[in-house]
């Protein structure tokens, strides 16, 4: 399978890569609720977006990719082992943080539509 | 608009659909008690691979059609909250259903034969995989409103 090419298949490895996708995921979710909120709110940031990458939601989706496997790499280095147990307690953290941002991105642009 | 971007729209929302059917597949496979693994990866690969092409065709009519020419109708129409509010939103959280994807796929790629005896485990993925097909829908019937604020 084309995955086996860039994941060892060993117990190590799978944890390193589990905790490694959790926590390059979490962070590029995080990254993107940032730059949603803080480029609506800070023009030059938008304008540096657009400029940079031709429009500034081509921007965020470049950079986040950036994040994840930056996140995803560092990690993979991590040498402490993870119990079953944190590996539950990071997906879980994985899903509140998914659902917070897609709420709060909702919530900002409702408010923003109503005030402009 | 040109026949490029029409076809652009039309992978849009068809691949849109494909990954979103997928991701209902893996979140079902994963409420029954013994999941068959190679389905869910198989599945997993298709909502990813459909979510990814899905981002670049619909990102393209974005970038090169949509603000120029349906941004400024709808909002000088009847429901210019249909793009401050729907288009906005979507935009953003689109993005994350390619990493959603990524993340199910690892784990039902490295995780998925151990999943029948943990249970906690099981649990938070499937959580995971509702919220994505949940996002998804709700992606899907942004698309309809923004489409029917044009009209």
């Amino acid at each position: 399978m084309l995955i086996d090419k860039f994941m060892i298949k060993d117990t190590q490895s799978i944890e390193k890569n589990m905790v490694a996708s959790i926590v390059g995921v979490s962070v590029s979710i995080l990254f993107l609720l940032v730059m949603t909120v803080v480029s609506e709110l800070v023009p030059e940031l938008k304008v540096w977006l657009t400029n940079s990458f031709s429009h500034h939601w081509v921007g965020k989706g470049v950079l986040s990719i950036a994040v994840f496997l930056v996140f995803f790499g560092l990690d993979r280095t991590y040498k402490t082992k993870i119990t079953e147990k944190g590996l539950v307690g990071a997906v879980n953290t994985l899903n509140i943080l998914v659902i917070f941002s897609a709420v709060l991105i909702l919530l900002f642009f409702i408010y923003e539509g109503l005030h402009s | 608009m040109t026949k490029f971007l029409e076809t652009a729209l039309i992978i849009h929302i068809l691949l849109g659909l494909v990954g979103v059917s997928s991701v209902y597949f893996i979140w079902t496979g994963f409420l029954k008690k013994t999941m068959k693994l190679s389905s869910l990866i198989k599945s997993g690969w298709i909502a990813l691979v459909s979510f990814v092409l899905s981002w670049l065709s619909g990102g393209y009519y974005y970038v090169a059609y949509y603000g120029d020419n349906v941004k400024p109708v709808i909002k000088a129409g009847d429901y210019p909250w249909a793009h401050s509010v729907f288009t906005e939103t979507k935009e953003h959280l689109f993005l994350f259903l390619p990493f959603l994807t990524l993340m199910i796929l690892i784990a039902l790629y490295f995780y998925g034969d151990k999943l029948d005896k943990n249970e906690k485990l099981k649990k938070s993925l499937t959580l995971l995989s509702g919220i994505t097909f949940f996002l998804g829908v709700f992606i899907t019937l942004a698309g309809v409103i923004i489409s029917g604020a044009n009209r």
